[in-house]
């Protein structure tokens, strides 16, 4: 029959074992040292850099200026006085969209869903703006960047082609 | 340099770092939001912002580091010297 002190010294060769197999403490193991903390930041930097790489290539090269959809034949040139605007609807009759003849004389298209939360924006002549009636948010006429109030993207804008007098929509920005 | 100067220093390496980064996710928000509202002119202005950020993280960490290193180095040359003196 072994002794006491067989028994402490043997649990404490057992606990001695047990350390060498496992040396390092749940706490010590989660601890970051600063350098680590630094690394981690560092690299996480690199990542975003290509994030932001991504969000470049695919804006520059793989992105359309418009969808292309059906052509659809929105009104007579002649019939849209300076300051005057038509409305109607693409690609689809789900699509509310406004065309409008701005101060400068061109013809501009975009759609009249408003890009804050979803009101149908009207035509201000005065201004060569468009005005959303909800929250007052304004959009340039000329290329339905937002001017003023919520929004913050601009309208997106339909593309037209003019043959003779009439007018086409034949393309949309997402 | 003291002990204590090199670890505010390395404090304030990473300070800057974690500033840097967070001004890189705000870049990243902005060229997605820029990417979504079709404002495609700023997209890569924002990839080149990202990495001049970038850049200066790297060089603030090797910096970081090779001043660590060197610290080190000297904490274990002075404790040598001390164990062959006693």
């Amino acid at each position: 029959m072994k002794s006491d002190a067989e028994n402490g010294e043997q649990k404490t060769e057992q606990v001695r074992r047990w350390r060498e197999d496992f040396p390092i403490g749940t706490l010590d193991d989660q601890y970051v040292a600063r350098r680590e903390f630094a690394k981690s930041l560092t690299m996480g930097s690199a990542i975003l850099v290509l994030v932001n790489a991504t969000i470049a290539f695919v804006g520059r090269y793989l992105r359309r200026p418009g969808q292309m959809s059906a052509e659809v034949k929105v009104t007579n040139a002649k019939q849209v006085p300076t300051g005057g605007s038509v409305l109607f609807r693409y690609p689809t009759d789900l699509d509310p969209c406004i065309l409008v003849r701005t101060q400068s004389g061109s013809l501009r298209a975009y759609s009249q869903v408003c890009t804050h939360l979803s009101c149908a924006v009207v035509h201000a002549p005065q201004n060569d703006e468009f005005e959303c009636p909800c929250h007052r948010g304004r959009f340039d006429a000329n290329d339905g960047r937002p001017v003023a109030g919520p929004p913050s993207r601009r309208l997106p804008r339909v593309w037209l082609e003019e043959r003779g007098d009439d007018v086409y929509a034949v393309g949309r920005d997402s | 340099m003291l002990s204590g100067q090199g670890s505010t220093l390395f404090a304030g390496i990473n300070a800057v770092i974690g500033l840097l980064v967070a001004i890189q996710l705000w870049l990243v928000s902005a060229a997605l939001e820029a990417l979504f509202s079709n404002e495609i002119s700023a997209v890569v202005p924002g990839f080149i912002a990202s990495l001049f950020l970038f850049i200066v993280n790297a060089g603030l960490y090797a910096h970081g580091r090779s001043f660590d290193q060197r610290r080190r180095a000297a904490l274990r040359g002075s404790k040598a010297a001390r164990e062959d003196a006693s």
